[in-house]
């Protein structure tokens, strides 16, 4: 082969090389790949019709841990409904015994479904306040616990504020399989045909809470 | 031979945009600490199970029936929802980041010791379970 057509051939291939180089380095970028400094807040994504549960921990302290879940419903349906493991089964909480501290929660419930809506429910102890109301098809749980109020003089008190928002089609729907069973899989899907709402939120010394759901993907 | 070069050139761009590219980078914070940064096209994942010894492929899956189905359902929604962050925990210590992102699952830690970022595009991960679960004996 002569010299000048080697040359030749080498640059080709050099070309070549470069070439596929540029090719890569440029699908490197466009392929889904992500890099530590980007962010997936997207506001478009909003208008989704997929919910979403949310879940934010607060700390009060500056050196406390921030958490943020994002979860969609679609995820924590599928998911709990293929796990079958100790007492979960598809979507199924197996308890011992549905009824606590004496207290039958299914016999609460369907009375509550067709009483109007009052606080039926009141408990002032000396540690602790329960409000239970209905209100507009939700179950609304109040509970202030004073305990820290009286542990005032102990180094950590403890005192917490828990409210708890949900429509009683869900908490039916929780109750609606043997009386030894949570649907916590019923509870879910239903949950997700409601509009935004706060669901939880437990405000204590250290943390704040909150529980909630809608369609938007990030808790902006 | 150019148009080994080119039909080399083809084949690595198909196999990259066939199933993404897995991103691993791991930067010790140390004096001295390594710094691993991979690039690896997805599909070697994907064909690397019909690669491993079936054998010990069978053993390792034989009571991973369920973990890969949680898991497969999981990617299967994932693809559907829009990026978002899923998982956020930042304290003066550590700062921990599970998101999606074009296609992809990224973890990012970042704390005293190291960074991490890694990056798996969702459909070949699916994929990988989905052979997985083929591959895998009933228990």
């Amino acid at each position: 082969m002569p010299a000048s057509q080697t040359r030749r051939t080498v640059l080709l291939a050099a070309l070549a090389l470069a070439a596929t180089a540029l090719l890569l380095a440029v699908l490197l970028r466009a392929a889904p790949v992500a890099h530590a400094g980007q962010t997936a807040a997207n506001p478009e994504a909003s208008a989704s019709a997929e919910r979403w549960l949310h879940v934010a921990v607060t700390p009060k302290d500056a050196g406390g841990e921030r958490v943020r879940v994002n979860v969609p419903f679609s995820l924590a349906r599928g998911v709990l409904s293929s796990i079958q493991q100790g007492r979960l089964d598809h979507g199924i909480v197996h308890i011992h015994n549905a009824r606590m501290d004496d207290v039958d929660v299914r016999a609460i419930l369907k009375t509550l479904k067709s009483a109007q809506d009052a606080e039926y429910v009141t408990v002032e102890g000396r540690d602790c306040t329960v409000h239970v109301r209905k209100q507009g098809g939700m179950l609304l749980i109040h509970v202030e616990d004073k305990s820290g109020s009286r542990k005032a003089r102990s180094e950590n008190p403890s005192k917490q504020n828990v409210d708890v928002r949900v429509p009683l089609e869900v908490a039916d729907a929780l109750f609606s399989g043997a009386s030894d069973e949570l649907n916590v899989g019923a509870a879910l899907e239903l949950l997700a045909r409601h509009g935004d709402m706060e669901l939880v939120s437990v405000q204590d010394e250290e943390n704040t809470v909150r529980i909630w759901m809608d369609t938007k993907t990030t808790q902006d | 031979m150019i148009g080994k070069i080119l039909l080399g050139m083809t084949l690595t761009t198909a196999v990259v945009l066939k199933d993404g590219i897995i991103e691993v980078n791991v930067q010790e914070k140390r004096d001295g600490g390594s710094h691993v940064h991979l690039y690896v096209p997805a599909t070697v994942a994907t064909v690397g199970v019909h690669l491993a010894p079936e054998e010990r492929l069978r053993e390792h899956l034989r009571h991973s029936h369920e973990h890969l189905a949680i898991a497969h359902i999981a990617l299967r929604e994932l693809e559907k929802v829009p990026d978002a962050v899923l998982v956020e925990v930042d304290s003066p210590r550590e700062h921990v980041r599970v998101q999606t992102l074009h296609g992809s699952f990224l973890v990012d830690v970042d704390d005293a010791g190291e960074t991490v970022h890694v990056a798996v595009p969702i459909r070949a991960a699916r994929k990988v379970i989905e052979d997985l679960e083929a591959e895998a004996p009933a228990s």
